[in-house]
């Protein structure tokens, strides 16, 4: 909410607050100087890529106002679509193009259910089409003609641009993946809190509101849905590359559900908060070596002991 | 309804039923520029839906809406703001978290007025929050607002699109006597100013002092419409 502080002090907490966030935009592209073992690389390039994907969901739960329990269907959907474009002889740099592509096209579905239904049965209508797009790359696969298992619970491989074999790997998918997580947080934010921003808040929270200031609700819900969606969709065509395979597990469940969680303890709508949470997250239970079915554990107790404190 | 073309909205005919309740039986009426129009009528007379047709949030199962000639029945609500027709509603609703200043700017960015620049932009942000006097609200969220702040905000978010057209429904509901004082003052200056309105209430006293003609509803037909003076009597005849 605007402040009602004097503009001075409103002011200076955001020359402290934009300064904050360069600080730590600088410090993650700093890391490499002082990281150069390839497990920890590797742990933190896990955790740019998370924090990207919770702020795509935080994006769409805070300034568009609609809450998605399906948004890993943005995540693999795109990594499998570029996975496939690659199997069938695409062009890599088009694949994760088509794959974006297909992202927000399933951002405008998930949209124009939105018109339809709100609240719990959204959550549980984008879960469902989320959940339908896992059962299927799980259910689906076939033999390549090399005799290799394609599809199935073994996933599907990518041809990466940038081979794991070559020198420097690393250090440049970190750099990669730092640069898609600063800029697609700070693209999310500057869009919040731009007038586009509050067009896309106002249609979410109050449509008779929005309509009544001639905003076209319909259209801002939409572009809303395909902005968070093509955003995930970035991400999933670079995890794709970095992993150089896309597996069901990019479309399960838990991813969807940790966004939802990271979200809301690191303060839905923000964008900047979830970000840190998930980086932070991510990169401890890494140093922990914590199993990921124990890490959603951990994410599910915490949601319900902040829940407890804030009906305190 | 004679020459057609000298109003600026006009209802023909207009039915809608909920239900096996018809809300709305045949309604027609014009409402000429510069005119202040009065509905009026019990609870449950319809005067809310008919206002719900007019600016798009319902559409009528049969008869039409013309706004300016063009037929509008089935537009969205933003396309009829786009056009020059604004509303508030019976229950004030802004966005809470929003500044006032805020609230506005979403209107003023989806104004029917030729876009000009930021300066442009902020000019008639600030003087529309002047003249609905929320000047010193500006940066406070609507959620904290007054009631009587409230009805301004959505008066000057209305007034921030350019109307041709203002709607407001039942603008002096749940208003002390000084912020109803103020929101009257406010509307008889916008009159002097020629901006064409329709006024729902229930206070006659309101409607005789700014409305030029009142339709009166009840049941959802049309009871009585004429000079605003000849309500009270037209009302004290159905009582007798």
């Amino acid at each position: 909410m605007e402040s009602t502080t004097y503009p001075l002090f409103r002011t200076g907490r955001r020359i402290a607050g934009t300064a904050a966030a360069v600080l730590l935009a600088i410090g993650i592209f700093l890391v490499p100087l002082f990281v150069t073992n390839q497990f920890w690389l590797n742990a933190l390039i896990m955790a740019n890529l998370t924090a990207a994907f919770v702020a795509t969901w935080d994006f769409l739960a805070g300034p568009v106002g609609q809450l998605s329990g399906g948004q890993a269907l943005f995540l693999g959907g795109a990594g499998y679509v570029a996975a496939l474009a690659g199997l069938a002889g695409v062009n890599p740099w088009l694949g994760m193009l088509l794959g974006l592509v297909f992202a927000a096209i399933a951002g405008l579905v998930a949209g124009l259910l939105s018109l339809r239904v709100s609240g719990p049965f959204l959550i549980l209508a984008t879960l469902a089409l989320a959940e339908i797009a896992h059962e299927s790359v799980l259910a689906i696969g076939f033999l390549s003609e090399q005799g290799y298992a394609i599809g199935g619970e073994g996933g599907i491989p990518l041809l990466q641009i940038l081979p794991r074999s070559a020198e420097g790997f690393f250090t440049t998918a970190y750099f990669l993946s730092a640069l898609l997580l600063v800029g697609l947080v700070a693209g999310l934010y500057l869009m919040a809190r731009s007038r586009l921003g509050l067009q896309l808040r106002a249609a979410g929270r109050d449509i008779l509101s929005a309509e009544a200031a001639g905003i076209n609700t319909t259209l801002y819900r939409l572009l809303g849905f395909a902005v968070a969606a093509g955003a995930a969709g970035l991400v999933g065509v670079f995890w794709g590359q970095y992993v150089g395979r896309v597996t069901p597990s990019l479309l399960a469940l838990q991813f969807s559900f940790s966004a939802m969680v990271l979200a809301v303890i690191g303060g839905r709508g923000s964008i900047i908060g979830p970000a840190m949470v998930a980086y932070l997250s991510t990169a401890v239970f890494s140093w922990l070596w914590v199993d990921p079915h124990y890490q959603q554990l951990v994410y599910a107790l915490a949601l319900l002991v902040l829940i407890r404190l804030r009906s305190l | 309804m004679s020459d057609q073309r000298e109003y600026l909205l006009r209802a023909e005919k207009v039915s809608i039923h909920f239900g096996t309740h018809f809300a709305l039986e045949d309604i027609s009426f014009g409402v000429k520029p510069g005119e202040v129009l009065g509905i009026t009528g019990p609870n449950g007379s319809g005067k809310t839906t008919l206002i719900n047709i007019i600016s798009g949030v319902l559409h009528p199962e049969s008869g039409e809406v013309y706004f300016r000639g063009r037929r509008i029945t089935k537009m969205k609500p933003h396309q009829r703001v786009r056009m020059g027709m604004a509303r508030t509603f019976q229950h004030a609703r802004n966005i809470p978290e929003m500044s006032a200043y805020e609230n506005v700017l979403l209107a003023a960015l989806n104004s029917r007025a030729v876009k000009g620049s930021h300066r442009d932009l902020e000019g008639k942000i600030a003087g529309v929050l002047e003249k609905t006097r929320l000047v010193k609200q500006r940066d406070i969220p609507a959620g904290r607002l007054s009631s009587g702040c409230l009805r301004r905000l959505e008066i000057a978010r209305a007034l921030a699109t350019d109307p041709e057209l203002l709607i407001l429904d039942e603008p002096f509901a749940a208003l002390s006597a000084r912020e109803e004082k103020d929101l009257l003052a406010l509307l008889e200056g916008l009159k002097q100013e020629g901006l064409t309105m329709i006024i729902v209430s229930h206070r006659f006293d309101i409607l005789a002092a700014l409305a030029d003609r009142v339709l009166f509803l009840k049941d959802g037909r049309e009871a009585f419409s004429g000079p605003a003076q000849d309500t009270l009597a037209f009302v004290e005849g159905q009582r007798t």
